[in-house]
């Protein structure tokens, strides 16, 4: 399972370029909205939080359109199926590796961001990290079943943003939340529990309903 | 049973490897491949031959299970090796890796397979860096990486020159004299001309 998880890695990072990518987008992104909001202190501050959990959803649709469908072209995904391995855990694999790719790089980038932008946070920043770490982490899981979905369609990146956008609606209500109450001074530990029991479950199930997309999708003639 | 006892007579049953009756694959209401029956013992290699476009790879593609048939039934004894024939990207994966991620999907421990492609000596080689035809080699050497009986091969012949193709005319006389069997899509049946065919195509 070790040499899979290690080439699928490859595949996004190496091969792909998938880590640059995510940070790249991550900084232009905070940098054309600091450009269009003016770079007034305060109000900065106040919406940094925020607008990092806006700008991580969409760098974790980055990579999706790369997840699954260079396998699906090159028969890749057919011997994934006819595997001796189980489909769902090879799909956890997928789901792990674009987060390890996309999801972590801009979660560690949003984390500076705010330390940076936002004065005296110092001490609400591990909170916040974990924060945005989860929360990439629905993204990938919600990520990879939309991947599955656009298998071998046409626009599929206009019908993955379409996708995944909607389902990923509460993990970014938790989390920003999560980063309001800190703000406030208030204990972020409601809101960030919310945002794992919601990980929890999306890491969990989202790999079995990857796997049973594909195979519908490969299996039908 | 009595055959069973008398040593002559067991030398020359065969086991039966894969028999498809009445096989029938539709997309919708478009009819891909209609009424195929086929049967196949150990020792055995059958060609499937036609026209583009007239439903070898889907025929091949159900055998192996990646497809579900409209109707009829497939009765396979003895597990697969699945070669499709999309060429490998010229990705920046070495040989060596692309070779331990298949062992590794087979759930096998990866050694070395047997030189028979002659890559040994581009293992450690970039597969972007290598010409259709030897990672065409790289891909067919997935075949020996372990002991299955039944190969499904789609195009195996692409794109190789004529000691890949010697190559593999060996391998594959050498897996049916052991007792496997070898279902070949192609368009080039003179390159097994004692095998058996299947021919394709009524109506395109």
């Amino acid at each position: 399972m070790k040499t899979i998880f290690i080439r699928m890695l490859a595949r996004l990072t190496r091969a792909q370029g998938l880590h640059v990518q995510a940070l790249l987008f991550f900084a232009l992104a905070i940098t054309a909205v600091v450009f269009a909001v003016g770079s007034e202190p305060v109000l900065l501050a106040s919406l940094m939080p925020g607008i990092a959990w806006a700008v991580l959803l969409l760098s974790a649709l980055l990579g999706l359109g790369d997840v699954l469908e260079p396998d699906w072209a090159d028969g890749t995904l057919d011997d994934m199926l006819l595997s001796a391995r189980p489909l769902p855990a090879l799909m956890a694999a997928k789901m792990l590796a674009h987060w390890l790719a996309t999801g972590l790089p801009a979660s560690i980038a949003a984390t500076l961001c705010v330390g940076i932008m936002v004065p005296n946070t110092a001490s609400t920043l591990p909170a916040l990290f974990a924060g945005y770490a989860l929360g990439s982490l629905c993204f990938s899981a919600i990520g990879i079943m939309a991947a599955a979905l656009v298998l071998g369609s046409r626009r599929a990146a206009t019908l993955l943003a379409v996708i995944v956008m909607p389902l990923c609606v509460p993990p970014l209500i938790f989390g920003a939340g999560q980063a309001a109450s800190t703000q406030m001074g208030a204990s972020p530990e409601a809101a960030l529990f919310l945002l794992a029991a919601f990980s929890c479950a999306s890491v969990t199930l989202a790999p079995f309903a990857a796997a049973a997309i594909t195979r519908m999708k490969v299996t039908t003639p | 049973m009595g055959f069973l006892l008398c040593p002559a007579m067991h030398t020359l049953y065969k086991a039966p490897m894969l028999t498809t009756k009445a096989l029938t694959i539709a997309r919708g209401t478009a009819i891909l491949t209609q009424d195929l029956g086929c049967h196949i013992d150990a020792g055995d290699t059958l060609l499937l031959t036609g026209p583009n476009g007239t439903g070898k790879t889907t025929f091949l593609r159900t055998i192996a299970g990646l497809l579900t048939p409209t109707s009829g039934h497939i009765d396979k004894t003895a597990p697969s090796h699945w070669i499709a024939a999309q060429a490998l990207p010229p990705s920046l994966e070495t040989v060596h890796d692309y070779l331990a991620f298949h062992a590794a999907l087979m759930n096998v421990p990866y050694t070395q397979p047997r030189d028979v492609f002659g890559i040994d000596t581009v293992m450690d080689t970039p597969l972007y860096r290598l010409s259709t035809g030897w990672r065409q080699r790289v891909k067919l050497t997935r075949l020996l990486l372990c002991e299955r009986a039944l190969w499904l091969l789609d195009e195996p012949s692409d794109g190789l020159d004529s000691s890949g193709i010697a190559a593999l005319q060996n391998l594959i006389t050498a897996h049916t004299l052991s007792g496997g069997a070898v279902v070949i899509a192609t368009h080039q049946p003179h390159l097994w001309p004692t095998a058996k065919t299947m021919a394709f195509g009524g109506q395109p």
